[in-house]
């Protein structure tokens, strides 16, 4: 009895010495698939993430935020596990420009008025990206582009808007043949 | 000169606005756009529908899972696998929810599938023999 159930013990020792490392790199390698899963299949680089929403152009309408009366459409929407990004996309090569985190975030309040929980902007440029993180409220949101609501407004309503004249900015602006303060 | 009463403000105008001010100024004051910023515009749109383009077919990519890692995106028997989807699983309830299960948990398994070849192997042999259950390998062959 003594030697079977040593015999059997030596057994299972050999049989855990032999299967034990192998059953665990096997664990090792399932468990860091597992926690790798954040890489992403789509052009930004957001793990996890749905395509929900796309700028079809003018067949797509518009999001509302009755509150504070801004309106916009993002480029394009994911939906994540933890809310939803909204994507701006810009054509040309170089950085991003505070306008366009300017655009993104008032595209990213529109949206919120229709129900959708945006946290987070990613604006892209063919060369850059830049992910911006948005605060919880829509008023702490609004308040962050509210000098440059404010300044739109005012000039689509007959203010005068102030000139900002920069050789990069008049060269690609649509108006530089009329702008008396051009320097392109 | 009022240009308008509303207090509607659009997010493009929003970006122009704080782009430059004068710029937006002039756009509602309807001066004229130069020809190269229209061709410059057309150049964006263009760009834009490419963009999109990648978006949708990332989302197509990441939509079909294990069939795309197994079969490769474009193949005949991933095509297949979707339509079997479309039309049985997806018009029943139990079938949607099955989906849902199946989007949240496959790229898990996807990514073990690109890391571990015997686990590869194994959903191959899976899927032929799912396929063959489900007669689509003799729908598609016909």
């Amino acid at each position: 009895m003594m030697i079977e159930f040593s015999i059997f013990t030596r057994e299972l020792v050999l049989t855990i010495a032999i299967l034990g490392p192998i059953l665990f790199w096997v664990f090792l390698k399932i468990r860091r698939a597992l926690l790798d899963d954040g890489q992403a299949d789509n052009p930004l680089g957001i793990p996890n993430a749905e395509l929900m929403y796309i700028d079809e152009g003018k067949q797509t309408k518009p999001f509302f935020n009755r509150q504070f009366e801004v309106l916009g459409k993002p480029d394009a929407m994911y939906k994540t596990p933890t809310g939803v990004v909204a994507v701006e996309y810009k054509s040309r090569k170089g950085s991003v420009k505070d306008s366009d985190v300017s655009q993104a975030m008032c595209a990213a309040l529109a949206a919120r008025g229709d129900g959708h929980k945006v946290y987070q902007v990613i604006v892209k440029t063919q060369t850059d990206q830049l992910e911006v993180d948005l605060p919880r409220s829509d008023k702490e949101l609004y308040s962050r582009i509210q000098q440059d609501v404010a300044a739109a407004r005012s000039i689509k309503k007959g203010g005068k808007g102030a000139a900002n004249p920069h050789p990069a900015k008049c060269r690609s602006c649509a108006h530089k043949s009329s702008c008396q303060y051009s320097i392109a | 000169m009022a240009r308008s009463k509303s207090n509607w403000i659009s997010a493009s105008e929003v970006g122009r606005a704080k782009f430059c001010a004068h710029a937006l100024e002039l756009k509602y004051s309807g001066a004229a756009v130069s020809a190269s910023a229209e061709k410059a515009r057309a150049r964006g749109d263009a760009a834009h529908e490419q963009f999109n383009t990648e978006m949708r077919s990332a989302e197509r990519d990441n939509r079909c899972f294990i069939a795309s890692q197994v079969y490769g995106l474009n193949d005949p028997r991933t095509d297949a696998l979707r339509e079997w989807r479309d039309s049985v699983l997806m018009p029943t309830a139990a079938g949607r929810l099955f989906v849902k299960v199946y989007y949240a948990s496959s790229p898990y398994l996807v990514n073990i599938c690109r890391r571990l070849s015997v686990v590869d192997s194994t959903m191959r042999f899976l899927l032929d023999g799912f396929r063959r259950v489900i007669h689509i390998a003799d729908q598609k062959e016909l």
